[in-house]
C-alpha cells in the first residue's frame, strides 16, 4: 500500500509552480532511507513516503498524523538526531537525519497499546484520582506501568549530547515578532524610519502565509502571487543593514523588560523598547468525532503541503466550511487537479455568496449547506466521512481526506502574557494610538490582530513599523532592576 | 460549573467556626473539625479552592529534617499521607518514592550526616549514602553536583491538586460549607473574643474562626489585634513536558536551592530559590527564575537541556523569622486560632489540621503543635530547624553562574 501512496503523493509538476527541480536529500528513517526534496520538512516528507501514522495520543494510543503544518498540534511529534518531541512538519529535512516515531509498542504502526482506546469508556477523565483509593500500594504499581507507558519512547538523550546554549544579551529598540507577511512588512518599514530591528523567526524560510496564498498581493508597489512577493521581501530583509533577523522562538516578554528568544545557538535575552507581535494566527479545528484520525488536516495545512512542500495528502477530498475560506479553499483543490468531493458548509444556504456557489457548481463538487460533519470513518486513516445534512439526512461521503476549513483564531499568546503581567497599553488598532505615555508599547497586527486576508496583513504591518518607529523616541528604556 | 466540593448554598450568618482559606490548610482543618463534630462550618475563599500556594507548591513530602519540633509534626504528617487516599476516600497519587537530600559539597554531606543521628534518634529510617550509592539510585544526575544525601524511603511526593480535591470533597461529605470567591475583610474581636468576620457578602458571626489565609494571613491577623511576625515572598516553579522515567525519588539540592521530583506521567516539576529573596507580592512568573531554574536544573541534571519547559508559574508564601510555622491559638484573642507562616505547608497540612482541630476541640494545645506558637518569637525562643531547603543556606559550588 505505501508505495501506491507515495507514487501518488510525490508532485513532480505543479500547476502554477512547474516542475520540481529541487535536489533530492537522503535520511533515515526508522532504520531505512527516505528521499526527499530540499526545503521539505521531515514531516511532509514522511507524509509523501506514505507514512500516515506518526504518532499516537498520550491517553488512549489512537493514532495521530500530519494535521496543522505550523507546528502547533503535536500530531507529528518525532524524536530527530536523538531529540525527543521534535515538531517534525516545521522541521527541515537535512542528509543524514536520523529520525524515528514515539510511544506505541512493539512499534507506532502496530501498537497493541491503541487497545486502550477500546477501553476507553472506563477510563474517563479524571479516573486517577477515582481508582486504587482505597488500595494505595496496587496504585504504585499501576502508576508505575502507566508511567512506562505515558513517556513512552520520548527519553531524553545521552547528557555528553546534550547542548547547552549560551547567553547573549542586547538592547535594541524594534522587536518583530514573526516573519510572515505582516512581520516582513513592519520590520522592512520600522528600518526604513530609522529605528534598530531585531526579527524573530522560529521556521527556516521566512514569509509564513505568504509561501501558500495563491492570489496576487501588493507591497512596496510590486504585486505579484505570495510566494513571489515572500521571495522579493525576504531578499530585502536581508539586504536591509537596519534588520538583524534572529531564529528562534520569542518565549514572552517579562517584567523586568526582557524578551527572551531560544535561538539555535544561543538564548537570546533581547531588552526592547517596542515590541510588534507579528506571530499570524492559528487555524482552530472543528469538533466531530474522529476529527484526529489520520488524513483530516487542516486546510491551511494542505495549502501549504502542495504550494511549499510539494506533497498531494490524498486524492478525494471532502471540505468542511464555516466561511468563505472553505469555498475558496475547495475551487483551490479542483484548480490543483485532486477531486472534491463535496464542501460541508456549515452555513445556511443563504449565507455563502451565489457567486462562489456558481464557481462550485461549475466544477461539479457538491455545496452541502448547512451541514455538519458528524464521524469520520476509517482505521488507520480516513476513508470517508458521515455527515448530517441541512434538512437532517445522514450521508456517508467517500473520501480520503478531509480538509478543515474552521475558523481563524488570532495567535496572541505574546501579548496575552503581557497584559496579564500587567505594564502595558494594547492595541490591536495601530494608528491613532497615544504613545506619548513612556511606558513600553506593544503593537499587534496582522494574523495575530485578526486580519485574515493576506493583503490586509501586509498593510497592517507596514503602518505597525512605522508606528513602532515613532514610537521608540517616546518610550523610556527598562532599567533592569 | 460548579467547582467539586464548593457549596452551592448562600453564605448563612451564623457558623460553628469559620475557616479563612481553601488552601489544604483550610480544607484539612475544616475537615478535622467537622471530623470531631463540630456542626456547622465554613470555609471561605477569596478565589477557588487551591488556588494560591496549595496548588503551586513542589509537592514533595518528607519528615527528615533536623529538630525535635520539625521531626515530631512532620512525621505525624508523613504517617497520614500514606493513608490519605483511603481516609479521603479520593487517590491524591502519594507516592512513597524516597526523598533525597543531597550534599554537593563536603561542609553539606558533614550536616547530613548529623542529620541522620538526630532523626536516628527520633525513629526515622533515613539512610546516608555517599558519591556512588547516591548516582547508583539516580544514575542521571551529574557526578559533579553530588557528594552524598539523606535518603528517605518512605517519603516522597503527592498530586497537590488532588490532595486539595480530596480534602474538599471528603469536607463537603461532612457538611462542611466551602464558599469560593468570598473575601474576608477582617476578623471582628470583642471583649478578648473572637466574635466572627466581615466578608465582602455581610457580616457573619462565629465562636471560632481559623486563620489559614496563606498570603493573606498577616494582614488578616492584623484586623484583629494580632501582629504576626510574616514576610512575603513570591517562589516559582516550572513543569516539562513528559519524557520516559529517569528519577525515580524526589530531590531536594542544597546547593541549587532546588526541589523537584518526576510525576508518574513523565512530567519533571521543580522549583528554586535565589539567594536574596523576592518579596513582590505578584503572580506573575519572572524570567529571572525561568532561568535560574533551567540551569540549576541542567546542572544537576545534564539530560534535560533537550526537554522542552510546559508551564512555569508563581506562588506566594508568608514565612517567619524561623521559617517554621505558626500553628495554634491566638495571642490575646479567645477563639482565634492560627495556621500560617508556612513553607513546607504542603507536607504538613494532615497533621498540622488535625491536631489544630484537636486543639479547638478540647480546649488545650495539643503537644504536637505547642512549639509553633506565634509568642516564640517576642520570647526569644526561636524553633532551630537547619536542614531546609532556603537562601540562608547558599554557598559552595552550584550551577556555573554566566554574566548577563
Amino acid at each position: 500500500m505505501r508505495w501506491r501512496r507515495r507514487s501518488f503523493r510525490a508532485m513532480p509538476t505543479h500547476p502554477d509552480l512547474g516542475a520540481d527541480e529541487r535536489p533530492a536529500v537522503r535520511f533515515r528513517f526508522e532504520g531505512r532511507e527516505v528521499v526527499a526534496r530540499e526545503g521539505q520538512s521531515v514531516g511532509a516528507a514522511l507524509l509523501a513516503d506514505g507514512v500516515d501514522i506518526l504518532t499516537r495520543s498520550f491517553k488512549f494510543h489512537r493514532p495521530r498524523g500530519y494535521t496543522c503544518g505550523a507546528g502547533a498540534c503535536g500530531n507529528c511529534l518525532l524524536t530527530v538526531d536523538g531529540l525527543p518531541s521534535v515538531p517534525s512538519c516545521v522541521t527541515p529535512v537535512a542528509p543524514g537525519l536520523e529520525v524515528r516515531r514515539e510511544r506505541g509498542w512493539p512499534s507506532v504502526d502496530v501498537d497493541v497499546l491503541a487497545g486502550a482506546d477500546l477501553v476507553s469508556r472506563w477510563f474517563p477523565a479524571g479516573f486517577q484520582f477515582r481508582y486504587f483509593r482505597q488500595h494505595p500500594r496496587a496504585g504504585h504499581a499501576f502508576e508505575r506501568v502507566l508511567g512506562l507507558l505515558a513517556g513512552g519512547g520520548k527519553h531524553l538523550p545521552p547528557a555528553a549530547s546534550a547542548p547547552v546554549l549560551p547567553i547573549a544579551r542586547r538592547t535594541c529598540s524594534v522587536v518583530v515578532v514573526g516573519a510572515g507577511p505582516s512581520g516582513l512588512a513592519a520590520a522592512l518599514a520600522a528600518s526604513d524610519a530609522g529605528a534598530d530591528v531585531v526579527l524573530v523567526e522560529e521556521q527556516e524560510r521566512l514569509g509564513g502565509r505568504l509561501r501558500a496564498e495563491t492570489a496576487t498581493v501588493s507591497a512596496l508597489g510590486l504585486t505579484a502571487p505570495g510566494p513571489r512577493l515572500a521571495e522579493v521581501l525576504t531578499e530585502r530583509v536581508a539586504r536591509d543593514p537596519g534588520i538583524t533577523l534572529l531564529r528562534g522562538s520569542a518565549l514572552g516578554w517579562y517584567e523586568d523588560g526582557v524578551l527572551p528568544v531560544a535561538g539555535r545557538d544561543a538564548l537570546h535575552e533581547l531588552v526592547p523598547h517596542v515590541v510588534v507581535e507579528a506571530t499570524g494566527s492559528y487555524e482552530a479545528p472543528v469538533l466531530f468525532a474522529g476529527n484526529d484520525r489520520p488524513g483530516v488536516l487542516l486546510a491551511g495545512a494542505i495549502s501549504r503541503l502542495f504550494h511549499v512542500e510539494r506533497v498531494r495528502p490524498g486524492r478525494r477530498y471532502v471540505v468542511v466550511a464555516c466561511d468563505d475560506r472553505g469555498i475558496e479553499h475547495a475551487i483551490e483543490l479542483h484548480h490543483l487537479g485532486v477531486e472534491v468531493v463535496a464542501v460541508v458548509d456549515q452555513r445556511g444556504a443563504d449565507e455563502a455568496g451565489t457567486e462562489r456557489l456558481r464557481a462550485l457548481a461549475g466544477r461539479g463538487i457538491e455545496h452541502l449547506a448547512g451541514a455538519r460533519p458528524v464521524r469520520s470513518h476509517g482505521r488507520r486513516r480516513v476513508r470517508g466521512l458521515t455527515v448530517r445534512t441541512g434538512d437532517g439526512r445522514r450521508l456517508r461521503l467517500r473520501c480520503d481526506t478531509v480538509s478543515v476549513a474552521g475558523p481563524l483564531r488570532p495567535s496572541e499568546g505574546l501579548s496575552l502574557q503581557r497584559r496579564y503581567q500587567g505594564e502595558n497599553r494594547l492595541s490591536a488598532e495601530t494608528p491613532g494610538q497615544d504613545l506619548s505615555a513612556r511606558a513600553p508599547v506593544l503593537l499587534r497586527v496582522g494574523g495575530s490582530a485578526g486580519r485574515t486576508r493576506v493583503q490586509d496583513a501586509v498593510d497592517d504591518g507596514f503602518d505597525a513599523g512605522r508606528t513602532a518607529a515613532t514610537a521608540v523616541g517616546n518610550v523610556a528604556p527598562f532599567r533592569p532592576a | 460549573m460548579p467547582i467539586p466540593g464548593v457549596t452551592a448554598r448562600p453564605l448563612a450568618r451564623t457558623y460553628d467556626a469559620v475557616v479563612i482559606g481553601a488552601g489544604i490548610q483550610g480544607l484539612a482543618t475544616a475537615y478535622e473539625l467537622a471530623k470531631r463534630g463540630v456542626r456547622r462550618v465554613a470555609v471561605l475563599d477569596s478565589s477557588w479552592p487551591g488556588g494560591g500556594a496549595s496548588g503551586r507548591n513542589g509537592e514533595l513530602i518528607r519528615s527528615a529534617f533536623s529538630s525535635a519540633e520539625w521531626i515530631t509534626l512532620f512525621d505525624a504528617s508523613l504517617k497520614r499521607w500514606h493513608q490519605l487516599s483511603r481516609e479521603l476516600d479520593f487517590n491524591v497519587l502519594f507516592n512513597p518514592s524516597g526523598y533525597l537530600v543531597l550534599a554537593s559539597t563536603e561542609e553539606q554531606y558533614a550536616r547530613c550526616r548529623a542529620d541522620v543521628e538526630v532523626q536516628a534518634r527520633f525513629g526515622l529510617r533515613t539512610e546516608l549514602l555517599d558519591q556512588q550509592a547516591v548516582l547508583d539510585r539516580v544514575p542521571a544526575l551529574n557526578p559533579d553536583a553530588v557528594v552524598g544525601a539523606v535518603l528517605q524511603p518512605a517519603a516522597g511526593f503527592a498530586h497537590h491538586d488532588a490532595a486539595v480535591w480530596g480534602y474538599a470533597r471528603a469536607a463537603a461529605r461532612l457538611g462542611v460549607e466551602v464558599h469560593a470567591g468570598i473575601e474576608v475583610l477582617g476578623v471582628t474581636v470583642r471583649g478578648g473574643r473572637v466574635a466572627g468576620v466581615t466578608t465582602s457578602t455581610h457580616d457573619v458571626s462565629a465562636p471560632v474562626v481559623v486563620n489559614a489565609a496563606g498570603a493573606a494571613a498577616g494582614r488578616l491577623a492584623g484586623t484583629a489585634g494580632v501582629e504576626l511576625p510574616l514576610d512575603m515572598a513570591r517562589l516559582e516553579m516550572l513543569v516539562t513536558e513528559s519524557v520516559a522515567p529517569f528519577l525515580r525519588p524526589a530531590v531536594a539540592a542544597l546547593a541549587a536551592l532546588g526541589y523537584c521530583h518526576q510525576t508518574s506521567r513523565g512530567e519533571f516539576v521543580g522549583g528554586t530559590e535565589l539567594a536574596v529573596p523576592d518579596h513582590t507580592p505578584s503572580l506573575n512568573g519572572t524570567y529571572r527564575l525561568l532561568r535560574d531554574m533551567a540551569q540549576k536544573f541542567v546542572w544537576l541534571f545534564p539530560q534535560l537541556s533537550a526537554a522542552r519547559v510546559l508551564r512555569h508559574w508563581a506562588g506566594l508564601i508568608t514565612q517567619t523569622a524561623d521559617l517554621s510555622p505558626i500553628v495554634g491559638t491566638a495571642p490575646g484573642v479567645d477563639g482565634f486560632y492560627l495556621s500560617c507562616g508556612w513553607v513546607y505547608g504542603f507536607v504538613g497540612a494532615p497533621a498540622a489540621a488535625a491536631h489544630l482541630a484537636d486543639t479547638v476541640c478540647d480546649g488545650r494545645l495539643h503537644p504536637t503543635i505547642a512549639p509553633f506558637d506565634a509568642l516564640r518569637f517576642a520570647e526569644g525562643r526561636p524553633i532551630r530547624e537547619g536542614s531546609l531547603v532556603v537562601p540562608a543556606q547558599s554557598e559552595g559550588p552550584g550551577p556555573r553562574e554566566v554574566a548577563s
